[in-house]
């Protein structure tokens, strides 16, 4: 569990959103300006540590990397220039790549691929907007075939649908 | 007249369509007009699927804005969340070479492309836009009972090397337009504390613990009420004094107000006619 992984600094480092890593120099103002970290045990400086000595499983199989709110706190009070929160971001891809993401979220992707949408359409919303005057289908991807074509098609591309199979298979 | 290409998203659409309807009404009165984006999605949203598949997210949000550069508009976004994917990307895509070309790949296969025309826009800064003067011109009701406590929200003004709406720690831009209206921007400790949206489904139990602090830091400081300009804020805090009251058996009521909803108030919209009638935490006599 705690073998180092020698690969995996350079794998975070061309992640997109990764690319800035090494500018840490583990001062801990990410930490200090996290509401997560005031309330939790959730440690972004020790996140980056342990991504720098390459403890790949204990990064990216925990509940912690999805602890952060992407609020940007940390990305802004870092004084050497590291995206902090970019960088949770490229480790949360990675966490999903080797199949870690957490179910809510996964859920959310498969609302996106079914619907086009990630909070779909009810009868309660089409009720409500025709009350409010508004068009009950407005012209979204929900509501037009062709477009949400469109959009499943760029998730098989860019491998997400690989993600549904594995939520599938999981479930 | 000033013209938009209306970004709706998933939330405010599915969700808070009232939030849409008076989005619509109100910038209308100020001669900013807007056009529906035919045929766009999620935008993805920058917290979940930028984390399970930046790729997918960054493509999914390079055809959004596709359909605004067909239009030849800028986008208008109604979400601070939207807001942040759309300019992330739009940033990478006009930055980034391999990006663009990978996604380019991949759009060319749906018969589109990334052009790098447009910009993005939030809606509090197209209200900032109308100005003090203009907005002054049109009162029709005094709200100088309403202390408010501004919650700008993470994904208005940060990153700042993205987002250039105000100061990414301190902005104002909302206390301003409060300020415009008659009513009276309240300052709070935790102003800049986020709404903690982005946990809510891996830990609701420590969302709930930053909701609360915020809403004690809110009442401490005598704000009578809540303004926001991002959806998620809003349902957070509408909804979420909800969840927050039963939990820890507190007694938060602050009414909250959409920044539009604000604004339609200020120019004499009926409280019907803003849908106030639709929040969970009840609007009383305003």
């Amino acid at each position: 569990m705690r073998r180092r992984d020698t690969k995996f600094k350079g794998e975070v480092l061309s992640a997109p959103g990764g690319e800035t890593l090494q500018r840490c120099y583990q001062c801990g103002s990410c930490t200090g300006g996290c509401p997560t970290a005031a309330l939790t045990n959730f440690r972004v400086r020790t996140i980056i540590h342990k991504t720098l000595l390459g403890l790949r499983d204990a990064v990216l199989s925990g509940k912690d990397v999805w602890l952060c709110t992407v609020c940007y706190t940390c990305q802004e009070r870092c004084p050497t220039g590291v995206d902090v929160t970019e960088l949770m971001i490229a480790l949360r891809n990675l966490a999903s790549k080797a199949d870690y993401a957490p179910t809510p979220f996964k859920s959310v992707l498969k609302s996106l691929f079914e619907t086009g949408h990630e909070f779909p359409f009810t009868g309660f919303t089409r009720k409500l907007r025709t009350e409010l005057g508004l068009e009950e289908k407005p012209p979204l991807a929900i509501n037009i075939p062709e477009a949400l074509e469109e959009v499943r098609k760029l998730m098989k591309m860019a491998g997400a649908s690989r993600l549904l199979e594995a939520t599938a298979v999981k479930k | 007249m000033r013209e938009y290409a209306l970004f709706l998203g998933c939330l405010i659409p599915a969700r808070l369509p009232s939030l849409e309807a008076v989005s619509v009404k109100v910038l209308e009165r100020f001669g900013i007009g807007t056009k529906p984006m035919i045929g766009a999605s999620c935008c993805p949203d920058p917290i979940v699927m930028k984390s399970l598949d930046y790729k997918a997210w960054l493509a999914i949000a390079a055809r959004n804005l596709s359909i605004a550069e067909e239009m030849k508009l800028d986008v208008l976004t109604l979400c601070s969340g939207c807001f942040s994917t759309l300019s992330k990307a739009n940033k990478v895509l006009k930055e980034n070479s391999n990006l663009k070309n990978e996604i380019g790949g991949f759009l060319s296969e749906i018969n589109r492309g990334f052009l790098g025309t447009i910009n993005v826009r939030q809606v509090a800064e197209v209200i900032r836009e109308i100005g003090q003067e203009a907005i002054k011109q049109r009162l029709q009701r005094t709200l100088e009972q309403l202390r408010v406590a501004t919650q700008h929200g993470c994904h208005l003004v940060r990153p700042s090397d993205v987002l250039h709406v105000d100061d990414p720690n301190r902005p104002t831009i909302l206390d301003e337009i409060v300020s415009w209206v008659g009513a009276k921007p309240i300052d709070y400790p935790l102003k800049m504390l986020c709404c903690g949206v982005g946990i809510k489904a891996i830990d609701p139990e420590t969302n709930l613990v930053m909701l609360r602090e915020k809403l004690e830091s809110i009442k401490e400081a005598e704000a009578n009420c809540i303004v926001t300009p991002c959806p998620f804020c809003f349902i957070q805090f509408d909804m979420g004094q909800r969840e927050v009251n039963r939990k820890f058996n507190e007694r938060y009521a602050f009414p909250v107000f959409y920044i539009t909803e604000l604004l339609g108030l200020a120019v004499g919209l009926s409280p019907e006619e803003i849908g106030l009638q639709f929040h969970t935490t009840p609007v009383k006599e305003v």
